[in-house]
């Protein structure tokens, strides 16, 4: 019996082992150039405005829920959706609407919010909005509780 | 369409070692922004005819080529709707397709070529020589057409915001448990540089970069002489879609950096992203090396700045599962007197409750060991083979080989 389980254990860490060392060679010396950048290499870095550690299962559509953004549909706060459409080819803006972005730009918009990205008010708002639309309904009732507005984790919002 | 030396009337064409616009025939070098030619004017004003229209059909393989005259021999120059510059099969001589790039679709930037298409083959060559699994026959490959070509990109700038959900395991006393992370945030994207041609996948040429944008140059139709090029036929939505597939990779590879645990995977996220209205629009330069092995055509690629090869190539599939077999069983009849030597110590000890379970926990961890080996050296293969079929891609060597001319 233990000569039946030191074979099979043996063999799957020789196989085992076989396998990652030839297929890390096999990686290292047929697949060249395999790397797209990261973040560093752009500066791209996250700036994480909400952390939640050690959720539950149910908590998961809650958290996307409450803390994704909404892009705002509305022409009126998205200043490019009225220099083109999605299926329009890309082209260069002219100096006018070059100009035309500006303006909104300096009107006191952030970046964010000239490209038309909807900031939400407050969280209680959200929390409340949320509950009219789906808390009766919902089988997820009771999992949230309204936080406190100052609560820190919506620091940057 | 052709750019002529002033001094001796031959067309001139971009060294990419040099930087300079060079006559072959007299050897004479001009910066490419100093160098006033009637050409760039007349260019402004060529006009194509639909190759369907000159032939009285209606052939929709046809429908997006058009034919220009060659300036200099009068000969028909035949492209597609999305090439700016290629060359003139009767007499070689450098010809850009000015129509093509004009006014709104004439790129700010150009990223000159720095890499020579010697050093581009010589680079490659160098590269794959140290491929341990390369089949001789690819190391020294004979080239079957090399063509350097400039992509146009789009370099934008775009706020991102996501909300993710990552599923890990975290310790818990003696075991672990699975556990569930939110990570929401912003991110800022500054001079990312996306691909605008339709017919060259995203994948491929995101492998190029990066690119040192810091190099650019305003646009000079010059620079485009002696090679090939492309406009953008993308839209809005590609561009978005682009742009939200590599922010989302940078922002998930960040949220997982920042949580502590193990096995981490991403189960729920909810990306937006605002693209800003006022892109770059620039060329960027690449080498395309294709070559014939077994029947199948393999395209390198080198970025024409950079030099960075991007490819994956055929391996030798004997010798690789020799030694991987070979090496197996030499780990095996080791690890075979290891366990029967230290098994029987593990199993005879007291049967308590306390040293059943840590038994348990050992044989666990074993097998677990095993089975990450096994997938990650299979992951491994995995992955080279997909990008070998990328490299052996129709639509890679299609973009390169379906041009006129023989540069």
């Amino acid at each position: 019996m233990i000569d039946f389980l030191s074979f099979v254990f043996a063999l799957g860490v020789g196989f085992g082992v076989s396998c990652w060392i030839f297929g890390t060679m096999l990686d290292k010396s047929n697949n060249i150039g395999d790397y797209k950048g990261d973040s560093g290499d752009y500066n791209a870095y996250a700036k994480f405005t909400t952390k939640r550690d050690k959720m539950d299962k149910g908590e998961i559509q809650s958290f996307i829920y409450l803390y994704s953004e909404r892009m705002s549909k509305k022409p009126s706060s998205d200043p490019s959706a009225v220099l083109y459409k999605g299926t329009d080819l890309v082209r260069r803006l002219t100096p006018e609407e070059r100009e035309q972005i500006k303006k909104s730009a300096s009107a006191g918009e952030s970046v964010s919010e000239k490209n038309g990205i909807s900031k939400k008010n407050s969280f209680v708002d959200e929390f409340e909005q949320w509950e009219k639309d789906y808390g009766t309904k919902s089988d997820l009732k009771g999992v949230f509780r309204p936080l406190e507005e100052e609560d820190p984790r919506r620091a940057g919002l | 369409m052709a750019t002529l030396c002033k001094n001796c009337g031959f067309a001139l064409v971009f060294d990419p070692a040099k930087q300079r616009l060079v006559c072959s025939a007299c050897g004479s070098a001009f910066r490419p922004e100093e160098v006033e030619s009637e050409a760039k004017t007349y260019r402004e004003d060529l006009e194509a005819e639909s190759i369907n229209k000159i032939n009285g059909t209606d052939d929709k393989d046809l429908m997006d080529c058009y034919v220009y005259t060659c300036s200099e021999c009068g000969g028909e120059i035949i492209v597609n709707g999305t090439e700016a510059s290629t060359t003139c099969v009767f007499c070689g001589n450098p010809n850009v397709v000015f129509s093509r790039i004009a006014k709104q679709k004439c790129p700010e930037y150009v990223l000159p070529f720095k890499v020579t298409k010697e050093m581009a083959l010589q680079i490659a060559r160098d590269r794959i020589s140290q491929g341990f699994f390369i089949p001789k026959q690819i190391k020294n490959f004979s080239v079957d057409c090399c063509r350097g070509i400039y992509l146009p990109y789009w370099i934008v700038n775009a706020d991102f915001q996501d909300a993710v959900v990552v599923k890990g395991n975290v310790k818990q006393g003696k075991s672990s448990v699975t556990r569930y992370f939110g990570r929401a945030g912003t991110m800022k994207l500054k001079n990312l540089p996306l691909d605008a041609s339709r017919a060259l996948s995203d994948e491929s040429s995101s492998k190029l970069e990066p690119f040192v944008l810091k190099d650019l140059k305003r646009f000079d139709e010059d620079y485009l002489l002696g090679f090939y090029s492309n406009v953008s036929d993308v839209t809005y939505s590609d561009i978005k879609k682009s742009a939200i597939t590599r922010a989302e990779e940078f922002f998930k590879a960040q949220a997982m950096d920042d949580i502590d645990a193990s096995s981490k995977e991403v189960v729920a996220s909810q990306p937006s992203i605002r693209l800003d209205p006022d892109m770059v629009y620039a060329m960027l330069p690449a080498w395309f090396i294709s070559f014939k092995y077994k029947g199948k055509h393999n395209t390198i690629l080198v970025n024409g700045e950079t030099g960075k090869v991007v490819c994956a190539l055929p391996w030798k599939k004997v010798l690789f599962f020799t030694l991987l077999i070979l090496l197996g069983i030499v780990i095996t009849i080791g690890a075979f007197y290891v366990f029967r030597a230290t098994l029987p110590a593990i199993f005879a000890g007291r049967r308590t409750s306390s040293s059943s379970k840590n038994r348990g926990q050992l044989i666990a961890f074993l097998i677990a060991g095993i089975i990450a080996l096994f997938t990650t050296g299979i992951r491994k293969v995995v992955k080279v083979v997909r990008n070998i079929q990328l490299t052996q891609d129709k639509n890679i060597f299609n973009f390169m080989k379906k041009r006129q001319g023989s540069l």
